[in-house]
Parts: structure tokens; sequence; C-alpha cells
């Protein structure tokens, strides 16, 4: 579903992504993992289209980002670490125009609105403007805008952040569900026990170069998730 | 404590100065001089302009004993343009800024930050109030009967009016703040409350103006008659003629007053900045909502981006009002406007100019609808929506256009429609100015999406920095003055080998050409960037 092959990303000389492959399968769950400016955010930001990047290719259920990113944004779906909403919205305003661009139409849109709002709590708030959402309900709001559309690609930067137990927990049951429908995930975060209860694999990035990856019972083997990248990180 | 407050505090309301928001990097020498000369034009264009009305006016007042009443009009003159400046960002910046939960986290006391956020507040006030006092005080050194004591005081007086900008603004922004704590629809209100001050100052300032004929046949009674309800600025008015009393008295009232906004804003700051923003709560009713494609979808955001944001509203969409109440206004002034258009026309040469001037007074009008120039730096933060969303940064670019469009076309062709009944012009200018105009409408809106992606402003803190101080609103606003003024010398230049018929429609042929250069631009290069930025 996702395949990165030999993407490299540049700041000025600073390599910030170097030479990164990596698969993910359709129905794998792939956490993503690495110390605060490894180049988590922006291998994910080039997977989205966010960041053009310098070499390499991304393709998104076979779909090249480059070459045609508007059919394979419509695979995908990017939910980021802060989300900065449109703050002149409200709830159901913003979810109305993500699935008008995604061309869902009024009957399906308003079924999985209704679903993943009141999954999340959220359904209660939906008329209120952006302004006035907690970092966990924007986040909330991000995740429904994430699914309105079916994504067959789930990309998230550090999703549990700002959410409740609940809501992480409800998060967790909708991942699992999503895939499997047949989608993939690939998230980054920083909460390794999560990853390692979560996922079928695991990537593990430093200095922008992925120094492991694979599934998450070989990576990992007979010890911990964390051992093995407090053990990378310490031999690297 | 309070330096690197400072610091912080200028370095974001200059940051427009000294950074390449492009590039994301700081200017280079060659880049900040240019820019600089870029600013520096416009600073004087603005400043000869008000000299030329300061001159016109000591002409007048000075010789017949009224220097005071010189110096208040100029006074209210730079007090309406430096209120006006800052009151739309007061507001924002005390109470809004982004980083006020920052900073009030932090062991500083929020009077501190009060006072940094004031100095900001001051600056961009200061900058517009003296527009009008250095030419003020130029054309009075200049024409004016200028003693020591006066010279020195009328150099204080720029400083005094200064605080005084400071004060309206504060007040203002403090209402404001005040009532939308309590608001619905809040920008709606906030709208409204501007406009309505907007409204009653430019009321009273033409008040004013409109009795400088009747002072001057009427000296003594007129100046007793302003000197009780305009008690504070006849007394700055005595003060620059040397009156010691006059500047005590005068500054006594402008530091009194702000002293007292000081006190009212520091006991209610924390309170302000810290109510939650949001407005009673709002109940959710299940409905089902058409589909729109993707089109309607962006501009519809557009659309709701401008009319939920008043500082956007009130600084680049506010000819929209504008326009048709001038229209309505030339309907009904028609009779007073008439006898004057023929010795307009002789004194630039000939009747025979009359309908280019009209045509440029509607093409002066349309550059005040500014809405395509800050319309990418708004996306700011949320910028990575549009980037993920399976939409082509043409559709995000035709979807700004197109509101400008729809913000301006309307009220610029009622304006011209109302101009052609009121002033009717010979046959081919019935449609040489509605063309010319609309043409130059679509400039405008090309020109500002241009210049906001040649100097975006993505890492804002607030709104008003990129409304109201960035390159790309400025050099849009004055740029459209500039086209304007260029086309009229090229008239100048042209009329004795071009009829002005003829060159009106020259003028359409070459506005067409720069439409077309610029919307080739923006669909190739333009979009390029965008996919970058």
């Amino acid at each position: 579903m996702l395949k990165i092959e030999h993407l490299t990303k540049c700041y000025g000389t600073k390599k910030a992504v170097d030479d990164l492959s990596l698969h993910i399968a359709p129905g794998e769950i792939c956490a993503f993992i690495g110390h605060n400016g490894a180049g988590k955010t922006t291998a994910i930001k080039s997977v989205c289209g966010i960041l053009q990047f310098d070499a390499g290719e991304i393709f998104v259920d076979g779909i090249s980002i480059k070459e045609d990113p508007l059919a394979a944004k419509k695979k995908l779906a990017y939910i980021p670490d802060n989300p900065d909403l449109y703050d002149f919205m409200t709830g159901i305003g913003y979810l109305n125009f993500v699935a008008d661009v995604f061309g869902v139409d009024a009957a399906a849109r308003d079924e999985r609105i209704h679903r993943f709002a009141d999954m999340l709590s959220l359904t209660g708030d939906l008329a209120q403007p952006i302004s006035a959402y907690s970092h966990g309900m924007k986040q909330k709001l991000a995740i429904i805008g994430a699914l309105i559309h079916t994504p067959r690609l789930i990309v998230m930067d550090e999703p549990f952040v700002g959410l409740d137990p609940k809501a992480a927990h409800l998060l967790k049951e909708l991942m699992r569900e999503m895939c499997r429908e047949g989608a993939a995930i690939f998230f980054s975060t920083h909460v390794l026990e999560t990853a390692e209860t979560l996922c079928d694999k695991v990537a593990i990035i430093k200095g922008g170069k992925l120094i492991r990856a694979g599934a998450m019972d070989e990576v990992k083997g007979d010890t911990s998730l964390e051992n093995v990248f407090l053990e990378l990180e310490g031999e690297q | 404590m309070i330096r690197p407050l400072l610091k912080k505090q200028l370095a974001e309301v200059f940051s427009w100065v000294f950074m390449d928001t492009r590039k994301k990097a700081r200017r280079t020498g060659a880049g900040l001089v240019g820019f600089l000369a870029l600013y520096a034009f416009l600073f004087l264009y603005l400043i000869v302009f008000f000299f030329m009305m300061a001159r016109f006016l000591c002409e007048a007042l000075v010789p017949l004993g009224l220097t005071w009443f010189y110096f208040t009009i100029m006074g209210l003159l730079s007090l309406f343009l430096g209120v006006f400046g800052s009151v739309f960002n007061t507001y924002a910046s005390l109470y809004l800024a982004k980083d006020n939960d920052l900073l009030l986290s932090m062991p500083i006391p929020p009077r501190f930050v009060l006072f940094a956020r004031l100095c900001g507040v001051y600056a961009t006030g200061l900058f517009y109030e003296l527009l009008v006092m250095l030419p003020t005080l130029i054309a009075w050194f200049i024409y004016g009967n200028v003693t020591v004591l006066g010279a020195v005081f009328a150099l204080l007086i720029p400083l005094l009016l200064s605080f005084l900008v400071l004060t309206l603004s504060c007040l203002l922004g403090l209402l404001v703040a005040a009532i939308s704590t309590h608001l619905k629809h809040k920008s709606l209100v906030i709208t409204l409350f501007s406009l309505g001050f907007l409204g009653l100052y430019m009321w009273a300032y033409t008040a004013i103006m409109s009795s400088l004929s009747e002072l001057l046949a009427m000296v003594g009674e007129i100046a007793e008659k302003v000197k009780g309800p305009l008690f504070p600025f006849y007394h700055m008015g005595r003060a620059a003629e040397g009156n010691v009393l006059s500047l005590l008295i005068f500054a006594g009232i402008v530091l009194g007053s702000f002293a007292l906004t000081w006190l009212l804003l520091s006991h209610s700051f924390l309170s302000l900045a810290t109510t939650n923003k949001g407005a009673a709560k709002r109940t959710y009713k299940r409905e089902r909502t058409a589909q729109k494609s993707a089109g309607q979808a962006l501009f519809t955001k557009e659309l709701r981006r401008l009319v939920g944001s008043p500082t956007y509203l009130l600084n680049c969409a506010l000819g929209a009002l504008f326009l048709p109440i001038a229209g309505v206004a030339l309907l009904i002034f028609r009779a007073d406007i008439v006898p004057l258009l023929p010795l307009l026309g002789e004194l630039l040469g000939g009747t025979d100019v009359i309908p280019l001037l009209l045509a440029a007074a509607a093409c002066t009008m349309a550059t005040m609808i500014d809405v395509t120039a800050p319309s990418i730096s708004l996306e700011g933060k949320h910028l990575w929506i549009l980037k993920t969303l399976p939409v082509t940064p043409w559709q995000v670019l035709s979807a700004k256009l197109k509101l400008h469009l729809a913000i301006a076309v309307p009220p610029t062709l009622f304006a011209v429609i109302c101009l052609l009944i009121a002033l009717p012009p010979a046959l081919p200018f019935f449609f040489l100015i509605p063309i010319a105009t609309l043409l130059f409408t679509l400039l405008v809106a090309l020109f500002g999406l241009f210049m906001n992606l040649k100097a975006p402003n993505l890492s804002w803190v607030n709104e008003t920095v990129p409304v109201k101080q960035s390159m790309s609103v400025t050099v849009t606003l004055f740029g459209g003055w500039g086209v304007v003024m260029a086309l009229g010398a090229l008239y100048f230049a042209l009329h004795s080998i071009l009829a002005p018929a003829l060159y009106l429609a020259l003028v359409c042929v070459l506005l067409a050409a720069l439409c077309a250069a610029l919307f080739w631009w923006l669909n190739k290069k333009g979009t390029t960037i965008f996919a970058v930025l």
C-alpha cells in the first residue's frame, strides 16, 4: 500500500532523510520511531505530498505521489501532530469542507461523520467554532476529517498526543478496524509500548537513515521494543 | 525582564522588514536596501500628498491668525489616520496574540506583557500619525510664523499626539474585547462596531472641513464655536504658537488620559486575555448537507475566512462598502458636482479629459479591495490542509481569485453605473469606462495574488501581520494607485496624438495584456511556488 524507495530530502546541505526505503502492505500497521529531529516528520510529510523531496519515489497504492499527486492524495489521509485546523470554521463546517473536496456524497458523509463523532464523543460540539476547541477536540476532529473518505493509507504523526485515555483507546480500535478492512497505517510515535502492542511492523530512523525495519516480532526478538530502540540509539 | 519582551515584540512588528518570509531567512543586504527603498518611496509619496494639503491650509489660515486651527485640523487628521491605522490591530495584538498563554505562563508580571504589546501598537500608530504630522510641521516651518518657543513646542506635539492615538486605540480595543466575550456573532459585531467608529469619525471630520469656508468668512465666531468642543486641540494649536500654558494643558490632558487608560488596561488585561474566546455554546442539529464540488468548497472556505475575520474584512474589503456609497453619493450630489467638472477639466488642459478622470476615479476606488493580497499568507499554519487534500495548486489559487472578484466586481460595477448615470459621458465612454474599470479590478486581484506568492508570510503570530504589515498588501494597494498615475502621465504624454476615447481603448488593451501576463504567470510559475511553500 505504501512503497517508499530511496527517499532523500535535504534542507540546504543537511540530509533530513537519507535514502530511506520502506514497504507497508495492506492491512499492516507500521510504527515509525526515532528520537526528536531524526527525520520522522520530514519523511511523513513527504509521503503525504506536503514536502517535495530531492530523490527517490513514493507510491501510494501503486500511484506515484510525485507523478500523480492528486490521485495519490485521494487514497491517503494525514493526521498531523499539532492539528492546526481552520479556526474560522465550525467543526461540522470543516468536516463538510473535507468531504466536499474528496467528493464524498451527502448520505455517506452524514453516516460517517456521525458514526465517528459519536464514537469520539464530539457530536455535541460539532456546531462550535474550531477556535473554541481544546487540543484534544481538534485532534478528534482531524481524525474524523481523515477518515471521512475511507482512505486506503492513513499517515499519522504522533496521533495519541492530546487525546484522553478513552479516545486513545478508541483510536487504536479504529486503527485495527481500518486495517481489517484492508487499509494500511503508518504512524510515528514516542510511546513504544503502544507501538509494540498495536503494530505489525516497525521502522526505526536515526539521523535521517533507516537503521532497522521489519516485522515487530523479528525486530524486538525476545526483548522489548524499548530495549531494542535504546540499544540501537547507543551503538550508532 | 522587560528588554527581552520588548525585543520580541519589536521583532514581531518589524519581522516583515528584516525577514524574507518566503525563504524563511533574513534578507540579504541588497534585498534589504531594495525593500527599504520601496517603502521609502511609498512613505515619501504619502508625505508629499499630505504636505500639499498642509501647505494649502497653512497658507490660508496662518495669515488670518489661525495657526492653532491649522494644527487642530492637521492634528485631527493625523489622529484619525493613526487611530484608523492601529485600532483594528490593537484588539488582536493585545488580546488575541497566540503567544499570550506562553508569556503568561512565564514568571513575567502581566503588566510587562501588556507594556511590550502596547509598544508594538504604539509603533504602528506613530508611523501613521507621522505621515501627517511630519508634513504638517515642514509646511508650518516653511509657510508659518514660527517663533523659537513655538518651534520647540511644535516638535513636542507629534510626540504627545502619539499618546492620544495610543489611548484611543487602546480604549476602542478594550471596548471590542469587553463586548466580544459575550457575543455569539463576534466578527459581525466587531466589523459593525469598527465601521460605526469609522463612519462617526468621517462624519465629524467632514463637518469640520466643511466649516472651513464658513470659518474663513467668520473667523472670530467660528473659532469660538470650535474652541469648546475641541479644546484639547485648541490648546495643541496654541502650544505651537508658543503658549506655555496651552502646552501644559494639552500635555496634561494627553498624559492624564493615557495614565487612566493604562490603569484600566492593566486592571482588565489578564481577565480579557485569558477569557475563553468561544461564544455561547451552539446546539448541533443533525442535518444532511448538499454536496459541493471541490472548487465550490474552496471558494466557500475563502469566503468564511473573510467574513470570519474583522481584520481581514475591514482592511481588504472595505472598498466593497465604500464603492456603492460613493455611487449613491454621486447620484445625490450630482447637481453640485456637474458644475465643477468643466473647471476641473480646464485645470487639466481641456474638458475632454473628464471621462478619463472618471475612469481613473473608479479604478482608484477599486484598489481599496485587496482580498487576494494577504490570502496566501493567511493560510499560515493551516497550509498543511490544502497540501494534503486532492486539489491542485491552481484550484486553490483560483478560489482566492474568484472570491476577490465576487467581492469587488458587483460594487465596482454598481459604482460605475451610478457614475455613468450621474455624469453621462460621450457614447464610446459608456462602454470603455466599465471595461477599463473591470479590467483594472481583475488586475488588482491577479497582482495581489502575484505579490503574495512572491512575498508570503506563513509564520505570523497574529493575523494583523499578514493583513496590515505585509509587503504584498502595501505594494498591491500603492501599486494600484501607481498604475493609475502612470496611465494618467502616459495620457498627458500622448494627448496630442491620441483622442481620449482612443486612449482609453488603448488602456483597456494594455490592462488586458497585463492581466493575461499575470494570469499566465500564476497558472505556470505561481502554482509551482505554491506547491513548495
